[in-house]
Parts: C-alpha cells; sequence; structure tokens
C-alpha cells in the first residue's frame, strides 16, 4: 500500500509528507498505522484528477522554500526538513525528510533544512547550465525562522551555533560566496510547510494550490 | 543495444520532425506521435501549459484496496498532536520496555 502511495508523490506532493511518516511505521506496523493510510486513501480518493500544472511561461527564475518541523516525534525527537524547488511557479522538485541529527531549536533545525536545500540548489544550477539556461546568483532560499537567516549570514561561531557539525555549515560559505542567500518569507506564505506538518484544510488548501497541484479541470 | 522508449521534445515542430526522421533511418522504431502517457504518469498539453497526473494509477490502486466508495476527506492527515504521538508510542506496544 505504502509503495503505491510512494509512487503517487511523483504528481502529488501534497500527500509526501503523510506518506513519509507512515512509511516510518512499516517495519512494526499498528492498527492506528493502517487508519492513517487509510486516511490518506480517503483523501486521494476525493482529488482524483489532481495533478501538477506547469503553466506556459518564460519566467525559469529558481528558488526555493525550506521548512522544518521541530522535534515532532516524541520517540527520537529529530526534525522533519521540507524543500520546495520552483523554477518561476512551477515545482520541480521537493522533498520531505526526517533529519539524522536531534536540533537544540528551530533555529538550529531550520538551518540545517537550509543548508540541504543549499546542496540541491547548487546541483540544479549546474544541471541548468547544462541546458543553457541561466540562473544568476545569488538563488534565493525562502525561510520563515529569522534566526536561522542570521545564522547563515554570521560567518563566526558562538557559543548558540558551534555545536552545530561542520557539514551544515556549508550553507554560510555559499552564503558568503553570493551563490545562495536566506530571505524571509511570512509562515502563511511557506509552500514547504506542507511538506513537515499535517495541516488544517484552509491552510493545506492554499499551499496545494501555490505548489501547483490543481484539479485537471480547473488548468 | 535496445531502447525501449525515448522521449523528446523541442520548441520547434521542424526540430522534433527532423530528429524524428534522422533516427527513423538509423534505429528500427515506431513514432507514438505527442507524449501523453509515460511510466504510469499521464502528461496533458494543454494551450495555457502542461499537466502532469497519475489519475489513471490512481483509480487502479484505490479499486485494489476497495477505497472506491469511501467518503473522500479533505486532508490526508489529522492535525491533533495527540494522534500522531499515538502513532509513535503503539509501535511499542508489545515491547513498552523499549521506549
Amino acid at each position: 500500500m505504502i509503495g503505491s502511495l510512494l509512487y503517487l508523490t511523483g504528481t502529488l506532493p501534497d500527500i509526501m509528507h503523510e506518506v513519509g511518516i507512515v512509511g516510518g511505521f512499516q517495519e512494526n506496523p499498528k492498527e492506528t498505522h493502517l487508519q492513517a493510510v487509510k486516511r490518506i486513501f480517503k483523501y486521494l480518493q476525493g482529488t482524483q484528477n489532481y495533478g501538477l500544472w506547469y503553466p506556459r511561461d518564460t519566467d525559469l527564475t529558481l528558488h526555493a522554500y525550506t521548512d522544518v518541523d521541530w522535534a515532532r516525534s516524541v520517540d527520537d525527537r529529530k526534525s522533519t526538513s521540507g524543500g520546495a524547488f520552483f523554477m518561476g511557479s512551477r515545482l520541480v522538485s521537493w522533498f520531505s525528510k526526517k533529519q539524522s541529527s536531534i536540533a537544540l531549536s528551530t533555529a538550529e533545525a531550520e538551518y540545517v533544512a537550509a543548508a540541504s536545500c543549499c546542496t540541491q540548489l547548487l546541483w540544479m544550477m549546474q544541471t541548468l547550465q547544462d541546458f543553457q539556461i541561466t540562473c544568476t546568483p545569488p538563488i534565493s532560499i525562502l525561510c520563515d525562522n529569522t534566526s536561522a537567516i542570521s545564522i547563515s549570514k554570521n560567518p563566526f561561531m558562538h557559543s548558540k551555533t558551534k555545536h552545530i557539525p561542520i557539514k551544515y555549515h556549508f550553507l554560510q560559505e555559499q552564503v558568503l560566496e553570493q551563490k545562495v542567500k536566506l530571505e524571509y518569507v511570512p509562515s502563511k506564505e511557506q509552500v514547504a510547510d506542507i511538506l513537515t506538518k499535517p495541516l488544517p484544510r484552509k491552510t493545506f488548501e492554499y499551499l496545494r494550490q501555490k505548489m501547483g497541484v490543481f484539479d485537471a479541470s480547473s488548468c | 543495444m535496445y531502447v525501449d522508449d525515448i522521449i523528446f521534445g523541442s520548441n520547434e515542430e521542424a526540430m522534433s520532425q527532423s530528429f524524428a526522421s534522422i533516427m527513423q533511418k538509423e534505429f528500427e522504431m515506431s513514432l507514438l506521435g505527442e507524449l501523453t502517457y509515460f511510466l504510469g504518469l499521464e502528461i496533458q498539453q494543454k494551450e495555457g501549459g502542461i499537466f502532469l497526473s497519475q489519475t489513471k494509477y490512481l483509480k487502479q490502486i484505490l479499486k485494489k484496496y476497495g477505497i472506491e466508495d469511501a467518503k473522500p476527506v479533505c486532508t490526508p492527515m489529522v492535525t491533533d498532536v495527540a494522534s500522531v504521538q499515538m502513532m509513535n508510542l503503539q509501535q511499542y506496544i508489545n515491547q513498552p520496555t523499549d521506549l
């Protein structure tokens, strides 16, 4: 059941996070987990004609959204990262993943997520260059946490950040070299939110359309 | 060499056609025309853009798991923290000491 759901995330990024959660319980599934899987199917039942819409448009500006859900997991306290990559208004890549280390604060979790986004963006820039599509750095990474944005701009270690594994400070270097830049986006416009936590209906539907997931008849 | 499928595209209709004829000269192949279906992915090329969906595949699995007639819900997961925590905790129901 989960395998088929995973395959569907190829055109339905709106269920990505939920599929990831239930996927984590596959080894030892219980009644509640089956109920959660059934709920995803019941949601899909109502959105059978939904898919990704790529409007004809010349704007190919690359930008990314990054968000986290800090320490949601009650048993290991790890945070979930989410990232959504757009070219113009078209969603071209996305991820929803549990972080490998425990973050002490939301800022740290956001910083770690932005670093993962940054690596993906650098790869995308190279690939686009192969297609002779030029993207002018710095590429924006939109984040709703101002502290994480400040850490990315501050190349000095201080007591609150010096424990963060070195690999994530890769982000600072890229910001310094003006390859990427972190910019603020208000939480309600944060598309990547949908990839990190279950949302109430109104927010969910708003962000879903912002991602470019529409009903076939409305396109 | 054996190639199952190939997708190609261009902004120029003429370039697409000349590429197809070059390929057909070199290899034994059949041209299926405009891309509409690939590995379960449905592609609709419309006036205003391109629409990607997996409706056929989705209908198939809804049928397979007998959920075609269920009452649809608006979001894929409940939002209350308690039920997510419940899922986390239920993993340990057989060995509560592992927690």
